[in-house]
Parts: structure tokens; C-alpha cells; sequence
């Protein structure tokens, strides 16, 4: 029996091992001396919802991906907890509620690195192999993009 | 026209083109200067409506570029990235109109710039959200902000360029317009004075051409009144009447003035036909139904023009009448009818016919004394017996031997005058009427005393050939019987057969000339004999139709015997000769012979029998049966071969006819031999021919 729920578990890490292998890992990211290292999986949410988060002693200000491509879709599924559809739906009720728009899109990762890089309280997300130097990886829940755990990754 | 009234008619019309000239003129002016002056209104209109729009547009083009461009520049201008601000422009930096785009950062370095301005610092030393004019363009800029924080500036410069050029263009549109108006104004001026100036001297030449025309115009009618003068005089004393009808016989008013003479003035508008008919109503109705049929024009014209009727007798007087077509482009127009009178004529002719039947009449008298005067008689009889009514077929036979026996012996009026009763009989289909009988015994009478003058008090003499008398001497002197010479001396009281044979002979002569079958070979034989004139005198007024028949209807016209390989001389044969106590009379023809099967059905028409060839004989001989088509005044009412038969008959006599076809016809009478009706003296003859 416990041969067997070895043989299960071992299974099961084997097979999200594969799934995290499917999409690539999405680091949150800011700029690199901004104080903001660690940030939990429920302020990066209400940041992203457009809730005033504070980080590192200033307010973040989230920057998103553009709409439709696996990176925004990945991080909206693993953060937000929403599908693309939803997250509009959301967006055009707050709209219509007069409660303040969504984040800014960027259009690629260049501009993403670049904005999180320069713009003092940016918040982004960025593919593990697009990360630069001059910016900080922020862990999530106290992960690591580096640890098996973690989860967020594009579609 | 007068001259003044061509000068009044010339100043009417100048003044009318000058008129014409001013009020066009006039018009023009009138209609370039509204049109000018609708379209400089137009153009100021839209310059007005729309100029400030233009601005307003450009202004708001500035304004609303710079927030929309500080919005979407905000992250370019946050992190100092010159291509994601650029790229941020977007449209803007497409259009015409936006001159330039500035982009600073909140240090107010410029980030990026699209186009370009002179001096960016106007621009920017005004507040956000106004309006900065400037030389040739209008601008505006806004801040960008990133969550409260200005992150940089973005001025819209939009060039007012596209304003400037539609005013330019808008001035350039008025000025063009008045300078076409007054172009077209001009134009049109040259064009009108121009065509007025053409139909100025248009008019002068026409009013030329009138005065000409006018001239011309007097001369010719001068010339016509002439010729209508000249026509009038001839109309007035020719002596023939010159009438023209339409085809529907309404009468012209012009004609000569003998017809108002011969019969009175025409009503107006009254027709031929009425005109005519007051007088000759038979003539009218003719004229009508010819006048309808070229009307219906079913008939060629000239088969109707040559059946209208061509004669008429008003009063004493006879007229001739001959039409003319007058046609143009083929069609009748009008008809001129020409009406002569030919009264005079017709009694010259009359007299002249006269003169030469008296002439024909001496001739045969001279030569045949006896003859005629037997005709005479039996003549005399005929008309005695049909003075009053009896056997109506017998009358038709006594008419048509009289007929047939004044022309042989030259009497044409009389036979004229029985051959037209017979026409009239045949008609009707009735037996004589008193006036008919009246007629024709009033024509003997009158026939008799022309003819007294020439036979003058008759002679009872017996005419003998110098041989016979020499002949019945010798007799005498060899011994002759008294009872057998007084039988020979009484038989001279009779009449050589001889003698009626040359007269038949010479009738056909005649007849065949007359009809055009060319001249006749004669052969005739007699054998000396003698007949009682008295007793044989119907069966020789009789043969005459035989000799008729057989010139009318045996003996071919000389084409139809040239076709068929016959003589071109027809030969006709007479013989009288004894035989075995009987006496036989013969008349022979080369002719076409008999055509039996026409005989059989006129037979079957008429209702004889016609089964054997008996019966077909017989037919030929019967009252009213003719193989003529046509009955002519020589033969061919049926009647004349019927009075035969009766009087062969009479004599006891029986007849054979013998035809064959395209040979011809032998007809012979076979008589029984009485006394005294022979010359015994005299030995048989050869046929003494001749060629007449």
C-alpha cells in the first residue's frame, strides 16, 4: 500500500513537472532597488484588479501583457483565477461602475522589462527567459520562480 | 403685293429683329449677372457655413490629439523611450493635417517629435488644454500621467494650412466665376449680334427675293389671263365640246361653249351622267357603270376607257363621244371627254351606203334581170306574210331568208334591218309585236321605191342562150315531135339551174371576202336543166343558208388552211344532174366538215334525240340548233337549215349529208324528176369551174 501511494505521488510530481514544462514560468517582476521582494499571490491579485497594493514603500502600479497571448492569459488563469472572458467581464463592470480601468498593457516583453525597469512602483510579469539584469523577480506566497512550486505560467 | 405694303411688311420686320436683338441681349445680361451673382453668394455661403467648421475641426484635432497622445505616450514618456513614444503617435503622425508632435518628459526634454515647429516653447508656455495660434498653425498640449504622476508632456501642432487653401480656393472660385459670367456675357452678346446681323441680311435678301418673286408672279399670271383668253376663243368656237370629268363624273366648269349650246348649262356640280342623262338616259347609265368599273379598278383602265360608251342621240341629233385619261404619276387625275356630233356625218354615210347598195342593186338587176325580179317578188311575199301574226317559228325562218336573200342580191339596209330584229326576237325570246311588223313592212316599203326607180315597169320576156335555140332548131329540123317541142319551148319559160347557182355562187364569193376567208374556187354543173322558178322558189331561197353555213362555218380562215396543208383557195361546189329518174342537187365545200359531237350536245341541249348518226342529221335540220357559238348576221341562229328541210320536203325531196372531218361537207337533195322541169336537149356537162 504504500508502495502504492508512492508510486501515485511520484506520479503525479512526474506529471506536473510535465505540465509546468508545457508553458514557460512568468516571474513577477519591478525594478530592480525597489524594495519589493516578496509579494503575496493575494496583493499581486487585488493589484491586478485594481485595488491600490503597496510595495517596497510606494504604490504598484501593475502593467499587464496584451491581451490574448499565453503570457496574460497564463497569469490572469494562475492569478486572477479568471479566464480571458471573465477578466473582461470584470473590467467592463468596473468600467461601467465608473471604479477605474484596468492596467496598462504592454505590447511585448521588451517594453514590459523596459517599463518595469525605469518606472518607479511598476508591477509586471515577464517569461523566465526574457528576464534582464536590471530587473528584480519578485517570489510569490515566498516562492521562488526557481522553485518547483511555483506555478504561475503562460497558456 | 404694293410697294408700300412690302415697305410696311420690311419695317414691321426690322423692327421685330431689333426687338428680337434687344430683349435677347437683354435676357443674357440679365441671366449671367443672376448667375454670377448666385454663385458668389454660393461661394460665400460656404465659406461662411463651413470656414469656421474648418477651424473648429483643426482646433479640435490639436486639442483632443494632445490628451489623446499624452495618454497613450504616458508609459513611452515614464521610462524615456523614444520609439514607444513614437510608436504611441500612431494616426496622428499619419495625418495631413497634424504638423507636428512634440513629446517631452517631465523635464521637458523632448522624447520624440514627429514633424516640425519652429519654436516648441510658445506651445508649451500656455496652459494645458488651451489653444496656442501661431503662424500657420494652431496647437495644444496636455500632461501625462501615470497614477498621479506627470510623467511627461505631448503638444499637438495641427497646421492650418488645409483652411488657408480653401479659403484660396474658395476666393479663387468667385473670381473665376464673375470672369466666366462676364466672358459668357460677352460671347453670347457677339454670338446674338452676330445671327441677328445674319438674319438682317437673311431677311433683305428674302425681302428681295419677294419683290421678285412678286414680279415674276404678275408676269406669269399676265401670261396665264393670256393663254386662258386664247383658250377661252378656241372653247368658245370649236365645234366639238371639250368636257373634263373626275373619275367620279363631277364635270369641270371649263368647256367649250357648244356644249351649253347642244345642251344647255350643267347645274353646279352636277355630274356627267346627270348632265347627259336629261337627254340620253340609256347613254348615262352606261357612262356610270364604265365610270365605276375604272373606279374599282379591278379591269386595266384602258379595257374600261374602251368600254365606255362612245354614241348617243339627243333629240335629232347623234354624238360621238372619246375619253382621254389625264394622268399624273400614273394615277387618274381627270378625264377629258370629247364630244362631237356626228349627225351630219352619219347621213352622209347613210347616203353614201345607199349610193352604193343602188350602184351593187343595178349591177345585179343588169346582170340578172329575172333573178331579181323573182327575188322581188318572193320578197314581196315573205314581208306580206308576216304582216300579220302567225306561226312565230315559221316568221323567224321567213325573217332570216329574207335576211339572207337581200344579201345576196345586195340589199344590206334590209338585211341590216332583219338582222337586227332577229338580234332583238332572239332576246326577248318573243314572237313579233305590231311594231316590229310594222317596222320591217315599212323598210320594204321604203326599200320597194328606191328600188321602183331602178327596176322600172317589168318585163315578161324568156331569156335563152343563142346555142339552146340553135340546138332546138336542129331538132325541129330532124323531125322533132310537136308535143315533145312544145315541151323543150315551155321548159324555157323556166329557169336555168344554172343561174341560181352563179348567184349562190357569187353570194359566197362575196360572203367569204367579207368574212376573210380569201377567195373561192367555184365549180358548177348543171346538165342543162331547167326548174319551174315559181315551183322551186322556196328551195332556192333556202339553199342560201346552206351556202352561208358553209363559207361562216365549213371553209377554215387561210391560216388554220395553211396549218393543215389545205389549198389556200377554199373550194365550193354546185352540181344539178339526172339520174335514173330522180333529180339530184348537190353543194360541196372543203371545209372542216361537221363536228358531230357539238351537234350531239347542242342536240341534247335543245332536247332531240341524239343517239345515231340519223339522229344527228336530223338535228342539224331542226329549228334553233346551231353549232355557232356566236350568232352572227350571217348564220348561226339554227333557223336557216330548218326552212330548208321544209322546203325539200315540200318537194317530196329527201336530203343526205355526208361530212367527213377536215375534208368537208357534201349536202344533197334528191328530188323525184317531174315533167317539164328538163331540158332534154342538151347532153351532161363537165362542172364549168371558175375562180372567183
Amino acid at each position: 500500500m504504500k508502495t502504492a501511494i508512492t508510486t501515485v505521488v511520484i506520479a503525479l510530481c512526474v506529471a506536473g513537472s510535465l505540465a509546468h514544462a508545457d508553458g514557460k514560468k512568468l516571474v513577477v517582476v519591478t525594478a530592480k532597488g525597489s524594495g519589493l521582494t516578496n509579494i503575496s499571490r493575494s496583493d499581486l491579485k487585488r493589484c491586478f484588479l485594481g485595488e491600490p497594493v503597496s510595495g517596497g514603500g510606494k504604490t504598484l502600479v501593475p502593467f499587464n501583457a496584451t491581451t490574448a497571448t499565453p503570457e496574460r492569459t497564463g497569469f490572469d488563469k494562475a492569478v486572477l483565477g479568471m479566464s480571458p472572458d471573465a477578466v473582461g467581464r470584470f473590467w467592463v463592470d468596473r468600467k461601467v461602475r465608473g471604479q477605474g480601468g484596468a492596467p496598462r498593457s504592454l505590447p511585448s516583453a521588451a517594453h514590459i522589462a523596459k517599463v518595469a525597469a525605469k518606472f518607479p512602483g511598476a508591477i509586471s510579469y515577464l517569461p523566465e527567459d526574457q528576464l534582464t539584469s536590471d530587473i528584480q523577480p519578485v517570489q510569490v506566497d515566498g516562492v521562488s520562480h526557481t522553485d518547483g512550486r511555483y506555478n504561475i505560467v503562460s497558456q | 403685293m404694293t410697294q408700300r405694303g412690302q415697305a410696311n411688311a420690311g419695317a414691321v420686320t426690322s423692327f421685330s429683329i431689333r426687338k428680337l436683338r434687344t430683349l435677347i441681349l437683354i435676357a443674357l445680361v440679365t441671366g449671367v449677372a443672376v448667375f454670377t451673382g448666385v454663385m458668389f453668394t454660393l461661394v460665400q455661403s460656404l465659406s461662411e457655413r463651413f470656414g469656421p467648421q474648418v477651424v473648429a475641426d483643426l482646433e479640435w484635432r490639436a486639442m483632443r490629439g494632445a490628451q489623446e497622445l499624452a495618454r497613450t505616450a504616458d508609459v513611452g514618456l515614464a521610462v524615456s523611450d523614444t520609439a514607444m513614444v513614437k510608436e504611441s503617435f500612431g494616426a496622428y503622425a499619419q495625418s495631413a493635417d497634424v504638423q507636428a508632435i512634440i513629446a517631452v518628459d517631465a523635464k521637458s526634454e523632448v522624447i520624440a517629435r514627429h514633424g516640425q515647429l519652429a519654436a516648441i516653447e510658445p506651445v508649451f508656455a500656455a496652459p494645458p488644454a488651451t489653444l496656442v495660434r501661431g503662424p500657420g498653425y494652431v496647437a495644444s498640449w496636455a500632461p501625462a500621467t501615470i497614477e498621479g504622476n506627470q510623467v511627461g508632456k505631448v503638444a499637438v501642432v495641427v497646421s492650418t494650412r488645409r483652411m488657408s487653401d480653401a479659403e484660396a480656393l474658395l476666393s479663387r472660385v468667385s473670381r473665376t466665376t464673375l470672369i466666366a459670367g462676364l466672358a459668357g456675357a460677352l460671347l453670347g452678346a457677339l454670338v446674338i449680334l452676330f445671327f441677328t446681323r445674319q438674319v438682317s441680311v437673311r431677311d433683305s435678301q428674302l425681302k428681295d427675293y419677294a419683290a421678285t418673286l412678286e414680279q415674276k408672279v404678275e408676269a406669269r399670271t399676265r401670261e396665264l389671263d393670256e393663254r386662258n383668253r386664247g383658250m377661252r376663243l378656241v372653247l368658245d368656237n370649236v365645234d366639238q365640246g371639250f368636257l373634263t370629268i373626275d373619275p367620279h363624273g363631277a364635270l369641270a366648269s371649263e368647256r367649250s361653249s357648244i356644249v351649253d349650246r347642244w345642251f344647255g348649262a350643267p347645274e353646279p356640280g352636277e355630274r356627267l351622267t346627270g348632265y347627259i342623262g336629261r337627254h340620253a338616259p340609256e347613254f348615262a347609265t352606261w357612262l356610270e357603270l364604265g365610270l365605276e368599273s375604272l373606279r374599282d379598278g379591278f379591269l386595266p383602265p384602258e379595257l374600261c376607257f374602251a368600254q365606255l360608251p362612245t354614241r348617243f342621240t339627243a333629240g335629232a341629233s347623234t354624238y360621238n363621244v372619246a375619253y382621254s385619261p389625264i394622268q399624273r404619276d400614273d394615277e387618274l387625275q381627270r378625264i377629258l371627254v370629247i364630244v362631237s356630233d356626228v349627225t351630219e356625218h352619219i347621213t352622209r354615210e347613210r347616203a353614201e351606203r345607199e349610193q352604193r347598195e343602188i350602184v351593187a342593186l343595178f349591177q345585179r338587176i343588169t346582170a340578172d334581170r329575172a333573178g331579181f325580179d323573182e327575188f322581188i317578188d318572193e320578197a314581196n311575199d315573205l314581208v306580206a306574210s308576216i304582216a300579220t301574226p302567225g306561226d312565230p317559228v315559221v316568221e323567224r325562218r321567213t325573217i332570216h331568208t329574207l335576211k339572207g336573200n337581200c344579201g345576196i342580191y345586195g340589199l344590206d339596209s334590209y338585211a341590216a334591218e332583219c338582222h337586227h330584229l332577229e338580234t332583238e326576237l332572239a332576246e326577248s325570246s318573243a314572237p313579233l309585236d305590231a311594231a316590229q311588223r310594222a317596222r320591217l313592212a315599212d323598210a320594204w316599203r321604203t326599200t320597194n321605191q328606191r328600188l321602183a326607180k331602178l327596176v322600172g315597169m317589168r318585163r315578161n320576156v324568156v331569156e335563152l342562150d343563142f346555142a339552146d335555140l340553135a340546138r332546138v332548131v336542129d331538132k325541129v329540123r330532124q323531125g322533132l315531135a310537136g308535143h315533145e317541142l312544145a315541151a323543150v319551148l315551155t321548159s324555157w319559160s323556166h329557169e336555168p339551174v344554172a343561174r341560181r347557182f352563179e348567184r349562190l355562187a357569187n353570194h359566197a364569193i362575196n360572203l367569204a371576202r367579207r368574212l376573210g376567208k380569201g377567195d373561192l374556187d367555184i365549180a358548177i354543173t348543171d346538165d342543162g336543166i331547167r326548174l319551174d322558178t315559181a315551183v322551186w322558189a322556196p328551195f332556192w331561197a333556202a339553199m342560201v343558208h346552206v351556202v352561208r353555213n358553209a363559207v361562216d362555218h365549213g371553209i377554215e380562215p387561210p391560216e388554220v388552211r395553211a396549218a393543215t396543208a389545205k389549198p389556200a383557195r377554199p373550194k365550193l361546189s354546185f352540181s344539178a344532174t339526172r339520174a335514173r329518174g330522180r333529180l339530184l342537187i348537190a353543194v360541196a365545200d372543203d371545209g372542216r366538215g361537221i363536228d358531230w359531237e357539238e351537234v350531239r350536245v347542242r342536240a341534247r341541249a335543245v332536247g332531240l334525240p341524239a343517239e345515231s348518226q340519223a339522229d344527228l342529221e336530223r338535228a342539224i335540220f331542226a329549228d334553233g340548233l346551231s353549232t355557232a357559238t356566236v350568232a352572227t348576221d350571217t348564220s348561226g341562229r339554227g333557223v336557216g337549215m330548218s326552212a330548208l328541210r321544209d322546203a325539200v320536203a315540200a318537194r317530196g325531196g329527201t336530203i343526205e349529208v355526208e361530212s367527213t372531218p377536215g375534208r368537208g361537207v357534201t349536202i344533197r337533195y334528191r328530188f323525184p324528176e317531174a315533167d317539164g322541169q328538163i331540158l332534154p336537149l342538151r347532153p351532161p356537162t363537165q362542172p364549168n369551174f371558175r375562180t372567183a
